[in-house]
């Protein structure tokens, strides 16, 4: 944590830095003295036209009342929306960098910034904005080089979600705030032993490859590290630990291995009560509200459980604006428009995804009143750390599972494979400098 | 029957050109072909050889993660290729693959000798029947090919047990398994093409050959390979090189069945898988044109082994 408050504090200084150099540079300052910085570069008759680009349907509306708020502030800027799935949100935006076609204003996520700003295809951030308003591992997140090259536009932590009702019928008691993983296991473990009969597991949850959900929370909560000042850290003992856990807990049947919860999602066998504990970011919650077969209210989430310490993985998407704009002032100001605290705040109310903003998380909390939905907020304002990036995430995010798959299901050995994956690592981190 | 028409084409042109008189021929036919085949040609030009030539350029380069700034480093990609543990059990794997779709042939080829059996009625619905799957889009028919094999609760697993098979094995996620069960998905895709074109083959073979055999006491099983199977051989020929091909380019099933994430993912990993994961998600687009080039090299050396080797077992009429 320390770290990332390291570098978000350069950051920022780099930015003032080059705040300074910009306003030397004789940009005027008259008018709007608290107003967001690209306000001074377009008025109210400046004329443009802009694409904007983002792949979930179920965000569409926010998107589109917060367009309509923008075009009350600059009613002669269009602004025309690409939806694109996720899929083939990044193949079709990589063609369109390629071809000098990219959309003015785009959404952003981890694995992607660097790769996109260290290659110029982004415009730095060098408007006003108020960072501190926004989780700082987030904001640490899209800053590359000491340059922000996208706002935080919500987040996103990890919690497990539990089945009150299989808790029950297994007469296990429920996991309470503060739980340790000794306490996780031999819940898991007493669950699964009760239910093998039924196919039911103690926790099934995304082992095969999604660090994000499972082993990057357990390596940091054992006080070891994904990726520091470009070093793998999975060869570090204690990040050797929390990915032993998994193999452990694997091995005695406490949670589904990899073969198991590739074959059916986790998110499935929660929803059909074939699973008592699931690992999963606060995204799941509106697919628990739609398909889970039981009551709602069977079902909490609270914090997981700790080790040395307490750690989630924070991830979240940002507002980012396209080098290759034709109007790059009006661009700017979409960005910090779609990002700002009036937008988020639509985005909270409309409960589909954290908004980033401090202050407006209550109206997605207030979304699902039945779960301790808190957790989520509390863990990324008080322990939360940023998602492991490099410059070519995918190259070696991609190999994890390769690597960590038949370690997890005890076919080979979780340290060798650790420090096999992490020389594959650092050799792609190595030619990425 | 394609080397009938085209000798009547050139015979009427001949013949016209006959009555302008001898040698004139040719240079008054001259610029007409070349105004009406030279569109086409240059769209060949443009959509068919220009990317592969492209391609054979990217291969030679290395660039940034958006093709900028591509600078020569000529055979690097091809040697870090061919040093790497990656591309070996990419090779394997497609060449699994394509041996067991090659396997579809001779049950597509026992379908069609049943279908067009004389005196059978229905052909027509049979027919339909076999081809109706060649239909259905892939990618759709896959997510149901899934279910299918599902360890927990799969069609599949489900009759096993209900065999007495007690732990039946995941077959998608198990490594070994899953190429196999991709592998039945490619053989189940073939079959309604397959035994299309076997069965119009079938139909072109003179009933009296069947008939002059049995008078001289051949089985049905000897009439079937001393008659059928040499004479349906252009049609196993063209199905072979069509499947080889079609096997080389293993990717959308594995797409669909296997995913990302799955163990069984590393030992299904396909020539063309190995291509996608260079290019579209590792950001290095030299090599992933060098494993294109692999590929393409693959296909034609097998294709021509396959055309050298028609000559000993190919009959056409």
């Amino acid at each position: 944590m320390s770290l990332n408050r390291r570098h978000f504090l350069t950051g920022t200084a780099m930015i003032a830095v080059a705040a300074t150099l910009a306003a030397c540079g004789g940009g005027s300052s008259s008018g709007s003295g608290s107003g967001t910085g690209t306000d001074e570069m377009i008025t109210a008759d400046t004329e443009a036209e802009l694409t904007l680009a983002y792949w979930d349907k179920n965000q569409t509306p926010t998107v589109e009342a917060n367009i309509a708020s923008f075009k009350e502030k600059y009613p002669n800027i269009t602004v025309t929306t690409n939806l694109t799935v996720y899929n083939d949100y990044w193949t079709k935006l990589r063609t369109q960098a390629e071809g000098n076609t990219m959309p003015d204003v785009l959404w952003m996520n981890g694995p992607n910034i660097q790769l996109y700003a260290s290659n110029g295809m982004l415009a730095p951030v060098d408007g006003e904005v108020p960072w501190d308003s926004y989780p700082a591992s987030l904001v640490d997140l899209y800053t590359y080089d000491g340059t922000h090259y996208g706002i935080p536009k919500d987040y996103d932590t990890i919690g497990v979600f539990y089945n009150k009702k299989i808790f029950e019928a297994a007469g296990v008691e429920l996991p309470t705030a503060g739980w340790t993983w000794e306490d996780f296991h031999a819940k898991a473990k007493a669950i699964s032993d009760w239910g093998k009969d039924q196919g039911i597991w103690g926790c099934a949850t995304t082992v095969n490859g999604d660090g994000q959900g499972t082993y990057y929370n357990t390596m940091l909560q054992a006080g070891g590290f994904i990726i520091k000042d470009g070093k793998s850290g999975f060869d570090d003992p204690k990040s050797i630990e929390g990915l032993t856990c998994w193999a452990e807990w694997i091995a005695d049947g406490s949670v589904a291995p990899p073969t198991v919860v590739t074959d059916t999602k986790p998110l499935d066998m929660f929803n059909n009560g074939k699973s008592a504990m699931f690992w999963a970011g606060d995204w799941t919650c509106p697919e628990i509200v739609e398909s889970f077969s039981g009551e709602v209210t069977d079902v909490d989430v609270i914090d997981m459980p700790s080790k040395a310490k307490q750690a989630t993985v924070i991830h979240g998407l940002a507002w980012t604006t396209s080098s290759q704009s034709k109007n790059p002032a009006a661009a700017k100001a979409l960005a910090i428009h779609m990002a700002s605290q009036a937008s988020q705040e639509v985005e909270g109310k409309n409960g589909t995804a954290i908004p980033a903003f401090t202050g407006t998380q209550q109206p997605w909390i207030d979304a699902y009143p039945d779960w301790s939905c808190q957790i989520f907020v509390d863990a990324a304002e008080k322990y939360s750390v940023a998602y492991p990036v490099s410059k070519n995430t995918s190259v070696w995010a991609d190999k994890e599972a390769d690597y960590l798959n038949p370690a997890f299901a005890g076919e080979t050995d979780v340290t060798t494979a650790a420090t096999e994956l992490a020389a594959f690592m650092n050799e792609a981190l190595a030619e990425e400098a | 029957m394609a080397a009938t028409s085209i000798t009547a084409a050139s015979a009427g042109g001949g013949g016209r050109a006959h009555r302008e008189g001898p040698g004139r021929g040719p240079s008054r036919v001259g610029a007409w072909p070349v105004l009406f085949i030279g569109p086409l040609m240059l769209g060949v030009a443009v959509f068919y050889y220009w990317p592969i030539i492209t391609n054979l350029i990217v291969s030679t380069q290395r660039s940034n993660a958006f093709g900028g700034n591509p600078t020569f480093v000529g055979a690097e990609n091809y040697t870090d290729l061919l040093t790497s543990a990656d591309l070996p059990s990419a090779i394997r794997n497609t060449l699994i693959y394509t041996v067991l779709v090659l396997l579809g042939i001779p049950l597509s080829l026992a379908i069609a000798a049943m279908i067009e059996l004389p005196g059978l009625r229905l052909k027509g619905l049979y027919r339909s029947m076999y081809f109706m799957p060649y239909l259905a889009m892939p990618m759709a028919v896959a997510q149901v090919w899934k279910i299918v094999f599902n360890g927990d609760f799969g069609l599949l697993n489900q009759l096993l047990k209900s065999f007495g098979i007690d732990s039946p094995p995941y077959w998608l996620v198990t490594p070994g398994w899953a190429l196999l069960a991709v592998a039945v998905f490619g053989v189940w895709a073939s079959i309604g093409f397959n035994v299309i074109i076997l069965s119009s083959g079938l139909k072109a073979i003179p009933r009296e050959l069947y008939e002059a055999a049995s008078i001289d006491g051949a089985s049905g099983w000897r009439q079937f390979l001393s008659i059928t199977v040499p004479l349906l051989s252009p049609q196993i020929f063209f199905l072979t090189i069509m499947t080889t091909i079609g096997g080389f380019q293993l990717f959308d099933a594995l797409y669909a069945m296997i995913g990302r994430g799955n163990p069984a993912e590393p030992h299904t990993r396909s020539l063309v898988a190995l291509f996608y994961r260079q290019a579209f998600q590792n950001s290095a687009q030299g090599q992933g044109a060098a494993v294109a080039v692999v590929i393409l090299l693959f296909v034609a050396v097998v294709t021509l082994v396959q055309f050298v080797g028609q000559k000993k077992w190919v009959h056409y009429v």
